[in-house]
Formats: structure tokens, C-alpha cells, sequence
């Protein structure tokens, strides 16, 4: 009976089989979101380079605040790389590192968050602004999403790390919620780009 | 090892499982989805009426709101949240789950079990192919006289729009619900899905979809057609709305249930079974979901843009500010194209899967078929832009795509190939599926040539906007994907219901279909040629008799069609039972009872030889006369660690 994996008993898989498909199946789901997240930098750049009726920045519009944006990408990149210490934390079967660093990336995450809403209610352009507003903002939103998404994700794994869930023979959901916080940060980066260094 | 460590789930004790989920079902999250979905409305009523867009947002804040009332209300979020509480589902959870000992019910519910999904997806396939249908000859009701008042312009543009887009839909429903559900993990020696509550999230996205696309014809339909150009949907009704929502809510499911299906091919294959031992329909249907999980997300962002054009102001595709309709034909035609192949490969593949069987001969060419499977899905993403050769968008590229289209027909030919030397000189046993195979292999080749018309520049300027466009198309999707699909239900049917479809109606089905078919698009081939522009609600008297004939196909389709709907319930009711294995296949499906238990293989297989070895000296049988199972395999007890990456 030892055998029976709770999460899956109609399989009654060996636990490294069962990690290496949640572990492919989050790297999918990426894939995924990557085709979706590209289309956006796609229809960025399109419109970027049509700047159909020269309405892509209209005359007397200012672009959204890039310190900000600057800021809120640098720590979601740090809340990654606490989760990353946080990762290999657990890898070593040090649970205080992992509680430490999730915790962390955690309170990352929600700063990120605020810095965004706090960016939205602030920014000088609404949607109906031209094209490189429509973008932009979009861009922003699904970046909030990512974060919101991740910021459960991340109480989650955190939460299951208390109850001692997680250890050095089993941390397969640390690694998948890490892939994601990984796959965010970079998104983070490449919208930053996108929508100011490409501008 | 394996006696020791062999876990039978029936040895399990279940009372006391389920928790939450024992009390919730389809009808708890209707209830609460409608609760959601009138106060989602009212509040967005309540905020936003006072703008321009206000009826917009107003709608679209009541349909996501009843898609997050119906999840919740069917327990979709339960394990996640319990995730997150650190209380995972226990055993007895997972075996309430899957649906064991349930009956009926379990088709209600939040169930898990494969077979449970894949019956849901297919009785919702059929609903939905139903009403695609019954718009299908509305659509040549009004066409079958010049000048019909039928219907007016508008109501025919709004139910062309919803014909194509739910026939879509429908179709590829049949890609990831039978076939990717049912058919797949039998046919690796698997006893679930690698995700069950993925699968079931899957299904349970898709089905609050289903009264938002109705909703459509409410909201004053899409009088843009499927496709939904902007900036014609920008000024749509917010019958467009529905129309995105719906779509976006589709492409959520259909990527769950991608990366389901993919993971399980690849990591669940019985132990033996290497790609190379892997059945052709298997590689097709993998094919198939990956190709849908790259392309269908740009479908996504365009709705997505569409509705924040409508709702929000935005101006994506708005050129006054700054917006382009061409960023949404990019966009569309990066799924579209694809698509269609998302929807044709699991039908040729379900072809090819069954020639061998009928042929009692190996599949001829076999890697040659899974390499020109995958020359499709790389291809298919390299051609979108061939659907806008007219549109005036970068004239330049017109000879690249013109090349990389064309270049499709060479894999698309290798399956003719395929076929053919697979049945050639075979001791072919004509039953009812294999009557499938030939007319996919007629309709196919029509609908394949005429597509290498219209990947030519200058045939497409001067065919694009005509009648013949439609005619090719159904030929590759009504005629192709879709007699591919029928021959697969026909085929599996014995295994997911315990019963032969009844034969002799079924063959009077498939002629009646195959019949009407030629008639109605060889006519509209006829008509188009000569110049019938398409999604037009009248037109001149010379096209008369061709739309004529053309309607009469079509009602002689509808008629074999209902009799084909007639056949799958009486012998799903009634039928003579089937036994394991009563087309005598090798492949492992066959191996487990008509139907499956719930966990199918009670000792799960090892394979070690080629599924279609039919006739070939080193294996036990050659004929299907009177044969046990024939496939080379062998059951072994299974524990734990039996089940490992089948390829390593």
C-alpha cells in the first residue's frame, strides 16, 4: 500500500515518474503562455513599426513611468532568485532556507504586485490612447495576471513547506512552482524591454 | 517484484471519499454560474452604462462571471485550493474522483476517469456538430432559389459565422475528447490520462463555452463570419462578445487538454513501446494537440484584443488610432492555418491506423508517414500567410508562401502513398470503417488538389472570394477530417461501448453521406468556378441550378447524417455485443474488455513488437479468422516501477 501516491492512485506511478510528468507538463503549459506572450510582443512591435496615422504615441502623451516599470521588473527578478535559494534550500534538506526564501520571494511578489497597481492607477495614458497604450497596458495586465497566479502559487508552496511537505527526497512542487516564478521573471524582463528599451 | 508491490484499487475501501465534491456537480455550478453571472452583469451594468462601451463590459463581466460561478459551482477549484492548504485529496478522494462505483452520475460530475471525459466530449461533440449541422442546411435552405427571403442579410452572415466557427470547435472537441481522451491511453497500455483532474478541468472549461457561443444568436450574432475581421468586429453587435469570450474560454481548454495528452504520450507508453512501436494515431494525435498548443494561444490574443477594442477603447485594430486590421489577420491566420491541420491530422491518422487493420497487411511506409505527419505540423505554421494573398498585405512574400504551401502537398501525397501500399494486394475485409478509409481517400484527394490551385497566386486572386474556396474546404474538412472521424467512431465504437454499431445501417449512412457530399460540392465547385462569390445570402439566376443541386446534396448529407446518429444510439442501447477484440486488431486497446474497466489494464502490457505486423512471419497470427489477440505483448503484473519512460 506504500506504493499508492495520493496524488495519483489510479496510475500507481513511481514518484520520479510522476515528477517528471508534472515537470514536463509545467514546462508545456510555458510553451503555451510563451505563444501567448510572444503574440503580444508581436503585436507591439507591429503596431511599432506600422505607426498607423502616427497614432501609435499621439502628439502631447507621455510614455508610462520607466523607473517604475524598471523597479517592478528588478524585484520580481529578485523575487525569483530568492526562490532560487529558497529551491536549493530544499535540494539540501535545509527547510528553514526554503521557509526563508519563499517567504521572501513572497513578499517580493506582493511588492510587485503593488508597484503594478500602484503604476496603473498612476500611469498618465488610458487604453484609448493610441496603439503603443493599448499595448503597453495589455502588457502590464498580463503581467499582473502572472503575478497574481504566481503570488497563490507561491502561499501555496510556502504553506505546504510549514506542514512539512516538502523535504530533500521530495520537492517536485518546489520545482514547478519555480519554473513558472522563473518563466515570470523573464517575462518581466523581456515586457520591460519590449515596451522601453525597443520604444 | 511486481506481485509484491501490485496495488488493486478495488481492494481500496472508498466510503467516506469525495468530501465537497459528493455534493457537487453540473447542476450545482449551473446554479451558481447563473448566480455569478447576474450579479457579475448588474454590477457591471451599475458601473460602466454611463460610456459608450458600457453594454460591453456589462456583458462580458456576466460571461465570466458565469464561467467562475459554473467552475466553482462544479468543484473545479477544489483540489487546487486544498493544494494550497496542504490537504491533498486522499485516496478515497481521487477513487470518488474518478467516478468508481457512481453509475450514471459520474457523467455529471467533476469525474476524472479518462473514459468518463471522453464519453462527455464526445456526447458534446455530437450536440454541438448537431447544431452546426441544422445551421448547415438552414444556411442552403436559404440559398436553394435566387432571391429565397428565408433569411436576411444580416441573420445570414450571423448563422454562416456561427456554422463555421462551432463546426470547428466541434471538430476539434473530437480530437481531444474521444480520440486524446478515450482511444489514446488504451492504445499505449496506460490506465488514466498522466493528469486526471486536468482532463476533467479540460472538459468542465469547455462546457460553460457551449451557452456563451448559443448566446451569440441573443447578443445579435457575428454578422463577421467565423473569422471576425476587424474592424467589422469592432462595430459587431456584442454578439461578438460571446463569440470571444467563448473562443478564449475554448482555447484555455484545449490547451489543458493538449499538454494532457502530450505528457501521457510521452510518458505513460507501455514499457516496450517505442516511438517505433508506437501506433500511427497515437503520433497523430500527439501531433495534432502540439501543433494546437502552439497555434491556438494567437487566437486567444486576437479576441482578446477584439474584446478590449470593444470594451475598453483600445485600438488595436483601429487605424484612427494607431491600430491595424492586419495585426488581426496575422494573428487569426497564425491559428487558422494550423488549425486545420489540428483538425485533419487525427482524422488521417485514425485512416491510417485503420488500413492496416482492414488490409491484414503492415502499414506500408510507416515511418515515412510519421515524418511526413511532422512535415505537416512544421509546414502548417510556415503558410498562414496564403489566406491573405488578396488582402494587400506585404505583396512580397506572396511567392514564399505561394512555395511553402505547395511544399505541403509533398507529405499530404505521402499519405496517399501510404494508403494505397498499404492496401494494395492486402485481404482486404471490407466492413463498415474501412468503407471510411476509402472515402476519405476520394474526397481527400479532391480536396487536396484543388488546394494546390488555390496555394497559386493567381488562381487564388481570381478564386478567393468564390464558392470554390468553400467547395476545397469542406472537401478537406467535411470530406476528409470528418469522414476520417466518423470511420474512428466507427471503429472504436465497440470498445467504448461494449457494442457493434449496427452495420448495415451504418453502410446505408455512409453512402447516403458520401453520396449527398459529391453532389453538394462538386456543384459548388461548379459554381464557383464560374465566378459564385461565397457568404452571400442571394445571387444571380445563372448559379441557380448549381445551388440547387447543391442544397439537395446538402439535405441528402443531413439525411445520412441523422441515420448515422440513428445507428450510434440504437446500437449503443441495443447492440449485438462486441467482445474485446472483434476486428481482430494489435494494437493494445483490444486487449481490455468492451468497455474498459476503470482502470483498464488490470496488469499493465509490455510490448515488443510492431502493431501492425499483420501477415509478417515472425508474428503468432496473420488472419483475423477466429485469432485471439494478436499483438505481440505480454501482460505482466505491475508495480510501482513498472511503468517507466517507454523510450529509455
Amino acid at each position: 500500500m506504500s506504493t499508492v501516491q495520493h496524488n495519483t492512485p489510479s496510475h500507481r506511478l513511481a514518484p520520479e515518474i510522476v515528477a517528471h510528468q508534472q515537470r514536463r507538463a509545467v514546462l508545456f503549459m510555458i510553451l503555451a503562455d510563451a505563444v501567448f506572450f510572444g503574440s503580444l510582443m508581436f503585436a507591439y512591435f507591429y503596431l511599432r513599426s506600422l505607426n498607423v496615422n502616427d497614432a501609435w504615441l499621439p502628439d502631447g502623451l507621455n510614455t508610462a513611468s520607466a523607473p517604475t516599470v524598471w523597479i517592478i521588473t528588478a524585484v520580481t527578478v529578485l523575487s525569483a532568485l530568492a526562490y532560487r535559494s529558497a529551491e536549493m534550500g530544499i535540494a539540501r534538506g535545509q527547510r528553514s532556507s526554503f521557509l526563508g526564501g519563499s517567504l521572501l520571494g513572497l513578499g517580493l511578489v506582493i511588492v510587485a504586485i503593488g508597484l503594478t497597481i500602484h503604476l496603473a492607477m498612476t500611469w498618465p495614458i488610458l487604453m484609448s490612447d493610441g496603439s503603443y497604450a493599448s499595448t503597453f497596458i495589455v502588457m502590464t495586465f498580463v503581467e499582473l495576471v502572472h503575478l497574481v497566479i504566481l503570488a497563490l502559487l507561491a502561499i501555496g508552496i510556502w504553506n505546504r513547506g510549514i506542514q512539512g511537505k516538502l523535504d530533500d527526497g521530495n520537492y517536485n512542487h518546489a520545482t514547478l512552482v519555480g519554473y513558472f516564478w522563473y518563466w515570470v521573471a523573464l517575462t518581466a524582463v523581456l515586457g520591460a524591454l519590449t515596451t522601453f528599451y525597443v520604444n | 517484484m511486481a506481485e509484491a508491490t501490485l496495488v488493486r484499487a478495488e481492494t481500496v475501501p472508498s466510503p467516506g471519499g469525495g468530501g465537497i465534491m459528493r455534493r457537487l456537480n453540473m447542476f450545482t455550478g449551473i446554479i451558481v454560474g447563473v448566480i455569478v453571472a447576474v450579479a457579475a452583469y448588474k454590477i457591471g451594468q451599475h458601473f460602466w452604462v454611463e460610456n459608450d462601451q458600457g453594454n460591453d463590459q456589462a456583458v462580458i463581466a456576466g460571461e465570466v462571471g458565469w464561467v467562475f460561478g459554473f467552475l466553482i459551482g462544479v468543484g473545479a477549484f477544489v483540489a487546487p485550493v486544498r493544494w494550497m492548504l496542504g490537504r491533498d485529496l486522499t485516496h478515497e478522494d481521487e477513487m470518488f474522483l474518478a467516478g468508481k462505483d457512481q453509475g450514471i452520475s459520474r457523467y455529471f460530475r467533476f469525474t476524472t476517469d479518462h473514459k468518463v471525459v471522453g464519453t462527455q466530449y464526445l456526447v458534446l461533440a455530437m450536440t454541438t456538430f448537431g447544431v452546426g449541422g441544422i445551421l448547415a442546411m438552414t444556411i442552403r435552405t436559404q440559398l436553394i432559389v435566387p432571391g429565397n427571403s428565408l433569411l436576411g442579410g444580416q441573420a445570414y452572415n450571423a448563422i454562416v459565422g456561427v456554422h463555421g466557427i462551432i463546426m470547428i470547435v466541434s471538430t476539434i472537441i473530437m480530437v481531444v475528447g474521444p480520440w486524446g481522451n478515450f482511444v489514446m491511453p488504451l492504445m499505449i497500455g496506460a490506465r488514466d490520462m498522466a493528469f486526471p483532474r486536468i482532463n476533467a478541468l479540460s472538459f468542465w472549461t469547455l462546457f460553460p463555452a457551449i451557452p456563451i457561443f448559443l448566446s451569440i444568436a441573443a447578443f445579435g450574432g457575428i454578422p463577421t463570419g467565423w473569422v471576425a475581421y476587424a474592424p467589422l468586429s469592432d462595430q459587431a453587435p456584442p454578439g461578438i462578445d460571446a463569440f470571444a469570450v467563448a473562443i478564449i474560454l475554448f482555447v484555455i481548454s484545449a490547451a489543458l487538454a493538449s499538454v494532457n495528452i502530450i505528457v501521457t504520450a510521452m510518458t505513460m507508453r507501455a514499457r516496450g513501446m517505442t516511438w517505433n512501436r508506437t501506433p500511427i494515431f497515437v503520433v497523430g494525435i500527439v501531433a495534432s494537440s502540439l501543433l494546437g498548443l502552439i497555434a491556438l494561444p494567437c487566437f486567444e490574443v486576437a479576441m482578446t484584443f477584439t474584446l478590449l477594442d470593444r470594451s475598453m477603447g483600445a485600438s488595436f485594430f483601429v487605424p484612427d488610432q494607431g491600430g491595424s486590421q492586419w495585426l488581426y489577420a496575422n494573428l487569426f491566420w497564425l491559428m487558422g492555418h494550423p488549425e486545420v491541420y489540428v483538425i485533419l491530422i487525427p482524422g488521417l491518422a485514425a485512416v491510417l491506423e485503420m488500413a492496416p487493420v482492414f488490409s491484414r497487411k503492415p502499414l506500408f511506409g510507416a515511418r515515412l508517414a510519421v515524418i511526413s505527419l511532422i512535415a505537416l505540423v512544421v509546414l502548417s505554421i510556415l503558410v498562414w500567410a496564403h489566406h491573405m494573398f488578396v488582402s494587400g498585405w506585404a505583396p512580397t512574400l506572396a511567392g514564399p508562401f505561394m512555395l511553402s504551401t505547395e511544399l505541403i502537398s509533398i507529405p499530404t501525397g505521402v499519405f496517399f502513398l501510404v494508403l494505397i501500399g498499404t492496401i494494395w494486394r492486402g485481404s482486404v475485409w471490407t466492413r463498415l470503417p474501412m468503407l471510411f478509409v476509402y472515402g476519405f481517400l476520394w474526397n481527400f484527394m479532391i480536396g487536396g488538389v484543388t488546394g494546390i490551385f488555390l496555394s497559386d497566386v493567381p488562381a487564388d486572386n481570381e478564386l478567393h472570394g468564390a464558392l470554390f474556396v468553400t467547395a476545397h474546404f469542406h472537401y478537406t474538412l467535411l470530406g476528409g477530417a470528418m469522414i476520417g472521424a466518423m470511420g474512428a467512431l466507427v471503429y472504436w465504437f465497440p470498445k467504448m461501448t461494449g457494442r457493434m454499431l449496427n452495420e448495415r445501417v451504418g453502410t446505408v449512412a455512409f453512402w447516403t453521406v458520401m453520396i449527398g457530399f459529391n453532389i453538394a460540392f462538386m456543384a459548388m465547385f461548379a459554381d464557383g468556378l464560374a465566378g459564385m462569390p461565397r457568404r452571400v445570402a442571394n445571387y444571380q439566376p445563372e448559379f441557380a441550378l448549381g445551388n440547387f443541386i447543391t442544397t439537395i446534396g446538402a439535405y441528402i448529407i443531413g439525411i445520412g447524417m441523422l441515420t448515422f446518429l440513428y445507428a450510434i444510439v440504437s446500437s449503443w442501447r441495443s447492440g449485438k455485443p462486441a467482445g474485446p477484440n472483434p476486428w481482430h486488431a494489435k494494437t493494445l486497446e483490444w486487449f481490455v474488455p468492451s468497455p474498459p474497466p476503470l482502470e483498464n489494464f488490470e496488469v499493465l502490457p509490455v510490448v515488443t513488437g510492431d502493431p501492425y505486423g499483420y501477415g509478417e512471419p515472425d508474428t503468432r497470427h496473420t488472419t483475423h479468422a477466429g485469432a485471439p489477440p494478436l499483438v505481440d505483448a505480454v501482460l505482466v503484473p505491475a508495480g510501482p516501477e513498472s511503468t517507466s519512460e517507454a523510450s529509455s
